[in-house]
């Protein structure tokens, strides 16, 4: 476990530029931004449409935590897996330090758009309940997106290395996005079918119960969203949480078996 | 002991390695000879668990080699490529934290020796430090086996003289065996107990020098030269 942590600190020590970057860039956007909205009047606004929409590409902020991680680490392979830790530790660490700063990155943002939303005068202020309810609601899918698509581009990474020892890296890139498309459209025709169904479409959770009568409008009324019956199910949670466990101990095993030096 | 049985490695339609058997045996400085191509650092990689055989079996004191075969195994790579946000002292701390045999008192002395700053970056080192951090790091684990893949390569000198006499000074041979790759015969030539030429992936020789000295009356170079002719 001492290993792991300190490992685990080195990742968060190899990884702070992407962390950085991110935040660096939302400041410039943000900025850039405001500034506009000031200039139009809506400043708060401006600031909280960034903000939500930063938050939302936090699905991708793991993957693309991992993506500059492993390429790090690409260049000194030998560096990395000579450690008697195995491959999921490995894995697991990147993880981690991948997570603690999506989480700070999601608490440095959230809280601006808590902020701006506050003050954006042009929004009529939604019941705390319910945005409560909204935000615990998104950030946890947020988080668990993406956990899952870490997952996915790690096991496709692992593909990657391995097709790397035979070719270049270019080459690799371009026939590990060719796997990748196919595996994606055989999964999307699986979703198709009745086994599928039949494997998530169970447990269904009454979204309206959750989010119930959450509703937010324009002081104009011209634009009104609302939640209405998505259906959700414990099944596809499951499912995907199943696939998500799976493609991990295959890109640990393949880690440990088949990535060489 | 570490032991090849048949192995050969190769890689697409080449044979970087091709039926390989050797036996190296505990408390000997083994050096591994032979030209750019030739094999020897796929031969220290196999032996790591960092690549895998195509054919054949490669065990390290009876435990077949992979990965995590790093707990037996201290291995220093011809590449000169460490986390460069550490420093000197925070790479030796680093290492000690994922090396349970790793020991810090150790990795001091041969630091010192090496005249080594704690507090200097690894990006603002210069290759000879690089290449002395590199025999820190390699030497304080205390395994029963230590592959070195061209510790002296584009050294001055004053760094490999160091580099040698660190291998003299720091090697436990009673429990230890240390395989080494060099171009660099006649630096190391005084510390090697055996030597083994490979070219174009087959091992075609393994002497004793002592043997080689007294029975052949030759030193590695020249016998390197007639094995290669």
């Amino acid at each position: 476990m001492s290993a792991w942590w300190h490992l685990t600190k080195k990742e968060l020590r190899l990884g702070l530029p992407a962390f950085l970057l991110i935040l660096i860039t939302f400041a410039v956007i943000l900025g850039v931004v405001s500034y506009i909205g000031y200039r139009a009047g809506f400043l708060w606004e401006a600031a909280t449409i960034v903000s939500v929409l930063a938050l939302g590409g936090h699905i991708f902020y793991l993957a693309y935590y991992l993506l500059y991680s492993l390429e790090k680490e690409r260049k000194k392979l030998h560096l990395w897996l000579h450690n008697p830790q195995p491959g999921y530790a490995l894995l697991l660490a990147k993880i981690a330090a991948g997570l603690i700063t999506l989480i700070v990155s999601m608490l440095i943002i959230g809280t601006l758009l808590l902020i701006s939303f506050n003050l954006a005068e042009n929004f009529h202020q939604m019941e705390w309940s319910h945005s409560t309810q909204l935000a615990v609601f998104g950030i946890l899918h947020i988080m668990m997106l993406s956990v899952n698509i870490a997952v996915y581009f790690i096991f496709f990474w692992m593909i990657f290395l391995l097709i790397n020892r035979f070719t270049n890296g270019f080459f690799s890139f371009i026939l590990t996005l060719i796997i990748f498309l196919i595996s994606m459209s055989l999964y999307g025709w699986f979703m198709e079918t009745t086994v599928y169904e039949a494997l998530t479409m169970w447990g269904e959770i009454n979204l309206l119960n959750i989010l119930s009568g959450f509703e937010f409008n324009f002081s104009s009324d011209a634009f009104m969203a609302e939640f209405d019956t998505m259906p959700l199910y414990l099944g596809n949670y499951v499912f995907e949480a199943s696939v998500t466990v799976l493609l991990f101990l295959a890109a640990s095993w393949l880690l440990d078996r088949k990535v060489e030096v | 002991m570490i032991k090849l049985d048949n192995v050969s490695k190769k890689f697409m339609t080449k044979y970087a390695l091709r039926d390989v058997n050797l036996e190296l045996t505990n408390g000997k400085i083994i050096g591994l000879v032979g030209e750019n191509g030739s094999g020897k650092s796929t031969t220290l990689k196999l032996i790591a668990g960092l690549i895998r055989p195509s054919q054949g079996m490669i065990t390290i004191n009876g435990v077949q080699a992979h990965r995590q075969i790093a707990s037996q195994v201290s291995y220093l790579s011809e590449l000169d490529e460490y986390y460069g946000f550490y420093n000197v002292g925070q790479t030796i701390d680093f290492f000690a934290t994922q090396f349970p045999d790793f020991s810090r008192d150790k990795a001091e002395q041969i630091r010192s020796f090496m005249q080594l700053e704690r507090n200097a970056k690894l990006k603002h080192l210069s290759k000879g430090n690089r290449g002395r951090l590199k025999i820190v790091l390699t030497l304080s684990r205390d395994v029963p086996v230590i592959l070195m893949d061209e510790p002296l390569s584009g050294l001055d000198p004053m760094v490999r003289d160091s580099i040698v006499k660190s291998l003299i000074s720091f090697i436990d041979l009673e429990k230890q065996v240390v395989l080494i790759t060099t171009h660099e015969v006649r630096e190391v030539e005084m510390i090697l107990d055996e030597v083994i030429a490979i070219k174009d992936g087959q091992i075609i020789g393994h002497h004793n020098v002592d043997q080689l000295r007294a029975e052949k009356n030759m030193g590695i170079v020249e016998w390197m030269a007639e094995a290669y002719e």
